[in-house]
């Protein structure tokens, strides 16, 4: 695909600023009834869902050229998708998230690249992760712990711990604690130790295409030989990758999300959750898990004006809503562990306010990723939970920063840690 | 023609950097507009690139980048939300002035039943905030992601619930006004310090100059906030949600009603209206499902329920049997809510009802009767939350020859709308008569 496949998507944009609100139905306060951090933190309407198709048909057009302006617009965006849930309540089921990844695409292909992201890039070539870390290390959060390395043995299970979990220290144990849990609940699981890599989809997301398709021809290969059929991770970015963008470039596994995957074995009575955690709080919906969790479906086609006005596409094309993504699961798993009370924010499941991690905003612009996280904090304590969780260490890391950051009194947890507390 | 530099840095004082651009992208984010295309050479989707784009935050900030305009003999226009091409600039050489910084609700007064309110207050945000205290606003045709103020003080205002509600332009109970000179004038009772509670006076009433029947659409000064009259709500303090995305469902509350009424030809169905008019029953009346066009209308809203299928469906829906006879059941047609403040409030408007149906030919979709049917119904009438899926399909408004009016005037208004449609009709837009009759339009506030 290219910009130019995506010109009717632009031009259907009819402004009615639907993008920059959760679903106007939901909205229930003036506080928090804004979807799009984006705008929020930089005001112009060009930071908009809206304002970014209109940038795409510009570009199509030539009426503007590269700029550093220009990049900041592109790229000062966690592509959370929140903007795409409200735009499909539109007629036309615009594609705005892709749009706007296909804008990345091709200011990389152009080499007008974002230079904050460049370090990150350069050191994915090199040592295959999104961490700027040796590739040698990866699989050292996993030291000493009785499970399969699949790289000698075969399970039907894999744990892919991604870029995140495996190397930043303070969420480690994290993982250690999810692989251990499911192996104990017998779940014939292995991890892929240093032969883990990463998954690509952060990448993707920064605009850099082509790395995914080799990322995932890798991982593919490695489980394939480690005869895994379902891949199981922690992090919903990964999640994201294997679920949506695997199968679209030909790679299709089982795959699972830790939450999901706890929810399963506690109704199947093999997690029995026995002890009191005496918490209120509240659950972050991740992006990736949630609203762009919905599986991918394979479709191909071209418009056509039908009763010589409706313009439609043929065969009828996919219309990712975020109503399929994984909300449930995680909340069931909370409802589960005694003691604890689960209390909703105002924007939730498919409407959620980001984190401010994603896109390449954590590495770009910290200030920007750090506020979105406050926001979403301000809003959680408004509930008067004492800790937010979520299911994505990347969600994880960038509240905990902020609530360093900003001297914010709330605890930050993963969903794990809650059900290990809980065992 | 760029801004000179001495306006530049002059503009860039009062609202400081990181709140004016004249970036090429950024301008062009502004320019871009739904229906450019009806008034700009080619076709184009943009509208004159403005010199610059400012996001003031307060009147003060307004009032000193009027005076600056005046200064430099710049021109300039304002818009809050920014739908349609009207709050654009026309021509080349004008700056845009983007309010959405000035978002507050000022006040909300429950006593004396009013808000005041900043430009970049949405419908669906006021509607939220007021009704916590048992209020409603009017959510106008424009939707619940357009700002409030103005519908009240530059353009139309009408809604469904206009005929409970009343119009927006009958709402406004004063405005603060950055006239094109950089003063200041307080429209109505605020002029003379009485707080906001008619827009005639005592004090100027303007009225007729700020707004007239339509409004000046941002041309004529920039309103920096205004205070609107609001209406007893007696539902609940916030809409509980249920359904699927995008088809969101509210239950009814006992004392609420949400019927689709039908009618066998359109002079039955404008005499039920009168009816219901006289008897003032109605919370909300207005044709929404067949806006589209009566022919595919319905087959539209069944579609919307499933979140897996899309406009591109539409003709798997037409060839349906339950649709067609739909269709055919609703072909004349409006909405309807009816909300009783009490029990046998609500009970007495029910009898009202079937008797004007009764008398009128009418009768209740039974489609829109199904509990599904009738909780989707009920939140998209009141909040209006998805409005722009109404336009476009038949050429939005002008499509339907903009038969915009009460059933009097609609109904006097048809033989010229069908010559008109036939006049224009070409080969590849038969919209009637593919889409249903041409009354099947815009009837605002029916």
């Amino acid at each position: 695909m290219a910009l130019e496949d995506y010109r009717d998507d632009c031009t259907d944009c009819s402004r009615c600023s639907y993008c920059k609100w959760i679903p106007l139905d939901h909205i229930r306060s003036a506080r928090f009834a804004r979807a799009c951090p984006s705008i929020e933190y930089c005001s112009f309407q060009a930071y908009s869902l809206a304002g970014r198709l209109s940038i795409g048909l510009s570009l199509l057009e030539g009426r503007i050229g590269y700029n550093d302006e220009l990049k900041d617009i592109v790229w000062k965006c966690q592509m959370g998708g929140a903007c795409d849930v409200s735009d499909k309540i539109c007629r036309y089921n615009i594609r705005g998230l892709e749009v706007m990844r296909e804008m990345r695409f091709k200011l990389v292909e152009d080499e007008q690249t974002l230079p904050q992201h460049k370090p990150y890039i350069e050191k994915l070539h090199k040592e295959e992760n999104m961490m700027m870390e040796p590739r040698v290390n990866r699989g050292k959060w996993a030291d000493g712990l009785d499970v399969k390395n699949l790289a000698e043995e075969k399970a039907a299970v894999v744990f892919h711990a991604g870029c995140r979990y495996s190397y930043d220290k303070g969420l480690q144990k994290t993982a250690r604690t999810a692989v251990m849990m499911l192996r104990d609940a017998g779940v014939d699981i292995g991890i892929m130790e240093e032969n883990e890599s990463c998954c690509g989809g952060r990448a993707y997301q920064w605009g850099y295409r082509k790395e995914l398709n080799g990322f995932a021809r890798k991982n593919a290969r490695v489980w394939a030989d480690a005869g895994v059929k379902t891949v199981v991770t922690p992090c919903a970015e990964c999640y994201y990758t294997f679920k949506r963008l695997y199968p679209e470039i030909g790679f299709t596994f089982e795959v699972i999300h830790v939450a999901e995957y706890i929810n399963r074995l506690i109704k199947k009575g093999k997690i029995r959750l026995t002890k009191s955690v005496p918490l209120t709080v509240a659950y972050h919906d991740p992006c990736h898990l949630g609203r762009l969790g919905e599986p991918y479906v394979p479709w191909q086609g071209s418009r056509e004006k039908i009763y010589g006005q409706i313009p439609v596409w043929k065969p009828s094309r996919p219309r990712y809503t975020g109503a399929w993504g994984v909300y449930d699961a995680p909340r069931n798993v909370l409802k589960s562990i005694p003691g604890l009370a689960l209390v909703e924010m105002e924007r939730i499941r498919e409407y959620a306010w980001c984190c401010g991690a994603g896109g390449g905003v954590m590495e770009a612009y910290p200030d920007f990723a750090s506020w979105t996280a406050a926001e979403r904090l301000t809003e959680a304590k408004a509930t008067g939970a004492e800790a937010i969780v979520s299911a994505c260490p990347w969600c994880e890391r960038n509240f905990a920063d902020a609530v360093k950051d900003q001297d914010e009194k709330i605890e930050v947890y993963d969903i794990i840690d809650l059900v290990h507390m809980a065992l | 023609m760029a801004l000179s530099r001495d306006a530049y840095r002059a503009l860039e004082d009062i609202v400081g950097p990181r709140y004016i651009s004249e970036a090429p992208a950024v301008m062009d984010s502004y320019s871009y507009q739904w229906l450019a295309e009806t008034v700009r050479p080619n076709h184009s989707k943009f509208m004159p690139r403005p010199e610059a784009a400012l996001l003031p935050c307060s009147t003060k900030e307004v009032q000193a980048i009027v005076r600056t305009c005046n200064k430099y003999k710049i021109k300039f226009k304002a818009y809050s939300t920014g739908w349609y091409f009207y709050g654009a600039p026309q021509t080349e050489g004008v700056i845009q002035l983007d309010m959405r910084r000035m978002d507050h609700i000022l006040e909300i007064d429950e006593k004396n039943m009013f808000a005041v309110i900043e430009p970049y207050v949405i419908a669906g945000v006021l509607q939220a905030e007021v009704m916590k205290r048992g209020l409603n606003c009017t959510v106008t045709g424009a939707g619940a992601s357009c700002a409030t103020l103005v519908g009240a003080t530059c353009y139309h205002g009408a809604a469904g619930t206009s005929i409970y509600t009343g119009e927006l332009r009958e709402n406004l109970l004063g405005a603060e006004w950055v006239m094109p000179n950089g003063e200041i004038l307080r429209t109505g009772s605020i002029g003379s310090g009485c707080g906001w509670f008619c827009a005639e006076g005592p004090g100027p009433s303007m009225r007729g100059i700020v707004r007239g029947a339509l409004g000046a659409r941002g041309g004529l000064g920039v309103y920096t906030k205004c205070a609107v009259k609001l209406s007893p709500w007696p539902g609940p303090a916030e809409y509980p949600i249920e359904g699927t995305v995008p088809a969101y469902r509210s239950p009814l509350p006992r004392n609420f009603r949400a019927y689709t009424v039908a009618f066998k030809d359109w002079d039955s169905l404008f005499e039920s209206y009168y009816r219901i008019y006289d008897n003032e029953i109605a919370y909300y009346a207005h044709r929404q499902w067949t806006m589209l066009g009566a022919d595919l209308g319905p087959a539209f809203w069944m579609l919307y329920q499933d979140p897996t299928k899309s406009l591109d469906d539409i003709e798997e829906f037409v060839r349906k049997r339950e649709v067609k006879q739909v269709t055919e059941e609703m072909r004349y047609s409006y909405q309807l809510v009816l909300v009783g403040m009490s029990q046998r409030d609500i009970e007495y408007k029910e009898k009202v009802l079937e008797q004007i149906l009764k008398e009128t030919g009418g009768w209740k979709v039974k489609k829109w009767l199904e509990p599904e049917m009738e909780q989707f119904s009920l939140l998209y009438l009141l909040r209006l939350g998805k409005k722009n899926l109404n336009f476009v399909y038949t050429g939005g408004w002008i499509g339907n020859y903009m038969q915009s009016g009460t059933p009097d005037f609609v109904n006097k208004y048809v033989p010229l709308a069908e010559d008109t449609t036939e006049k224009f009709q070409d080969g590849r837009s038969r919209l009637h008569r593919r889409w249903g009759p041409v009354r099947a339009g815009a009837v605002w506030f029916l």
